[in-house]
């Protein structure tokens, strides 16, 4: 059953990628660092996905835009941590060096023969995406301990990478562009989620030890 | 699954989903989280209802404020604090101050000057650390001194005691000892050790530190001992106000209306106890540390009716929940219960003391040694190292220290010097030995002098005939022996029970 017109792929798959992340967290146990940088990257990845056509160099290009943006971004914010400049300076100054690392990454695709890509209004939208997860991640490593922080950083894009797969599965698409009423059955499932409270996958690792020594 | 029941599972351990749905959005409502989430509310409405928190020195609610700070009015030691923070993040201990400048000492050794702290609490004011993300307000707060009991235990830092309550039932609990690695904060994500506690007796069980690296998180290691030199057993620790440190948890969860909240108390070694902070969401490794399941303790204290004093609450938790029966057994024989190593304080007799003041002819500290002590039931007679009988005051043992390190192949030997000794001493001519032994080992026979010293070990101090010998290499230059223990019970699960009185 068509309930509606063609709606973009893009737009049917908002709730099920927030519907992924909050599966990850409530049932298994993985945290993702919030709900945005998982949907900026899982988009990301669905724009390189729509330019390229090939889902390994479209991870290529992804995961290549992920380590110079946020990695460079992250190491920014690492290394003006003593400077005595105020909190929203030092994100201004982490934009800054994470784009001239990005526009360096461009200049050197732009003189591939790959170089027509870089002009796409696509390509430049999902940089920008990638972008925008920076303040987000880079605000992880002083919110949290190192361990927690490699830990949510895995988690979050390893959780937008199975995203962004999901959500350019071609059949996945073909079924949820037609048959909209599958949105009803995330629901249902974002419900049970909602209401989970048994315990995470990980828990059980976690406290296992206590019923073993019990015994 | 991994070997375990999934319904036993279930039964006991509180997960975060369950704690989260079940219990926290049941139970504290957003309206009282406050009284939690802000620290400076909670200081507030304990304060009113007279329970003793850290002094607060002074609110900076903007970052106009921090320009008029008197660095100079400071005391040399203090803490800041976020209002709203979580998880100890932001939360900067000043230990000391160095000599002529604005500078003060943290945990870690490392020092912040003025316009160190400045930038730090304007990174609090923008938001920084607070539960939000939204602006904050930063405070200076009293630095608690330690207790003498929980001192050693802690690297450089203040332990503290979260204490889960749970409608008005203190059901689990935990010590949280601040390391090296945690650079001096109780934080069990930083590195810190927790450590259970026996609601009960308040006495320490179980001690957990964090994995080394954890891809999954939140997981710990038992651990025996402290990670930092010197090495204490957590084993066995008697916490200090056990009763009150209850009673006040209780009264703290009452007062902030919130159904199951983690309270944190510190003790102050003169004020006693004292509460930290609430927290409205507690954690759950509290049940690793006690290898025991919040869930099965929450479903035990849920078929209790509403009591009407804090002192009822807190005594059927510790009878619920008590697991340890020390102070009932200590009560009913009359003796102190102790370990198999303990650490004793020796001081010189007063005819030893009379000497060292005959011999130096002038002023004379008393000597006093702490030392690790072995209770041996396989002895019958105590023994003491020389080195540390010498550094008593025993100095006459300098003069023989030839005899009673020599190894005698014979019986008769050792026994013809022994007399010679013998005699000596009936002379007189020792003021501090007061006796010759002959000892047989396994590489042959040795003469060992007899002295008379005090030992404190736990509440007891008397007077102990030692055997003196040289136990340089050995782990223990102290031994207690049968004959001396007879105020004692002895627990040989147990090491480091009793603390110095």
């Amino acid at each position: 059953m068509v309930l509606l017109p063609d709606v973009p792929a893009i737009v049917l798959n908002l709730p099920i990628i927030l519907t992924i992340i909050a599966v990850s967290r409530y049932v298994i146990g993985f945290k993702a660092w919030k709900n945005y940088p998982v949907l900026a990257l899982s988009l990301a990845y669905y724009l390189f996905f729509q330019l390229l056509e090939s889902t390994w160099v479209a991870l290529l290009f992804w995961a290549l835009f992920v380590i110079i943006i946020i990695g460079s971004a992250i190491t920014t914010r690492f290394l003006i941590r003593r400077l005595k400049i105020n909190y929203y300076a030092r994100i201004a100054v982490m934009y800054l060096i994470a784009t001239i690392a990005a526009l360096f990454a461009i200049a050197v695709i732009g003189n591939t023969s790959l170089g027509t890509l870089v002009t796409d209004p696509l390509f430049g939208i999902a940089i920008f995406l990638v972008g925008t997860a920076i303040d987000e991640l880079a605000t992880l490593l002083f919110k949290k301990d190192l361990q927690e922080f490699l830990r949510r950083l895995i988690s979050t894009v390893g959780i937008s990478l199975l995203s962004g797969l999901i959500i350019t599965w071609a059949w996945w698409n073909g079924v949820i562009t037609v048959h909209h009423e599958i949105l009803v059955v995330v629901l249902i499932a974002d419900l049970i989620v909602a209401f989970w409270t048994a315990i995470r996958f990980t828990e059980l690792i976690r406290f296992s030890s206590i019923i073993k020594n019990q015994r | 699954m991994f070997g375990i029941s999934l319904t036993e599972f279930s039964r006991k351990i509180l997960g975060l989903n369950l704690r989260n749905i079940t219990f926290i959005r049941r139970l504290n409502p957003n309206k009282y989280k406050k009284y939690a989430d802000d620290k400076l509310l909670t200081k507030r409405v304990l304060g009113k209802k007279k329970i003793k928190t850290p002094e607060l020195y002074k609110i900076i609610r903007s970052k106009e404020q921090i320009s008029y700070i008197n660095w100079g009015a400071l005391p040399k030691s203090f803490v800041i604090k976020p209002n709203r923070g979580t998880h100890g993040s932001g939360i900067i201990v000043f230990y000391g101050k160095k000599k002529g400048k604005l500078e003060w000492i943290m945990p870690n050794m490392e020092t912040m000057n003025v316009e160190a702290i400045k930038q730090h609490i304007g990174d609090i004011i923008d938001g920084k650390y607070s539960i939000d993300g939204k602006q904050d307000v930063a405070f200076f707060e009293e630095r608690v001194s330690n207790h003498q009991v929980l001192r050693p235990y802690a690297y450089r830092g203040i332990p503290d005691i979260r204490v889960i309550v749970y409608n008005s039932f203190p059901i689990m609990a935990e010590l949280r000892l601040p390391t090296r690695e945690s650079r001096g904060t109780a934080n069990l994500h930083a590195g810190g050790i927790g450590v259970g506690i026996d609601i009960g007796s308040g006495v320490t069980t179980t001690a957990i530190h964090r994995k080394g690296f954890d891809l999954i998180g939140d997981r710990y290691d038992l651990i025996e001992e402290t990670l930092d030199e010197p090495r204490m057993t957590l084993r066995g620790i008697k916490i200090p106000y056990w009763e009150k440190v209850l009673e006040l948890s209780v009264r703290s969860q009452q007062i902030s209306k919130l159904g199951l909240v983690g309270v944190d108390v510190v003790i102050d070694k003169e004020k006693g106890p004292m509460i930290l902070e609430l927290n409205a969401r507690p954690g759950l490794a509290i049940q690793l540390a006690n290898q025991e399941g919040l869930l099965e303790r929450i479903t035990q204290v849920q078929r209790f009716k509403k009591s009407k004093t804090v002192e009822k609450y807190v005594a059927i938790a510790r009878n619920l929940f008590g697991g340890e029966i020390e102070e009932q057994v200590e009560n009913l024989t009359g003796r102190e219960i102790i370990g198999l190593i303990e650490r004793v304080t020796l001081t010189p007799t007063p005819a030893v003391l009379e000497d060292l003041i005959k011999r130096k002819k002038k002023g004379v500290v008393p000597p006093k040694e702490t030392a690790k002590c072995k209770v041996d039931t396989g002895a019958l007679k105590s023994a003491i190292d020389y080195n540390l009988a010498v550094a008593l005051g025993y100095s006459e043992l300098i003069a023989i220290q030839h005899v009673i390190t020599k190894r005698y192949h014979s019986l008769e030997e050792a026994h013809t010097v022994r007399e010679e000794y013998d005699q000596k001493v009936a002379k007189k001519e020792f003021a501090t030995i007061r006796d010759f032994v002959v000892v047989k080992s396994t590489n042959g026979y040795t003469v060992r002098a007899v002295i008379e010293a005090q030992i404190t070990l736990g509440s007891v101090t008397k007077t102990y005939k030692l055997n003196v010998s040289d136990r340089s290499d050995l782990l223990y230059p102290v031994i207690i022996g049968r004959n001396d223990l007879r105020e004692f019970l002895i627990d040989p699960t147990r090491v480091f029970t009793m603390r110095q009185q």
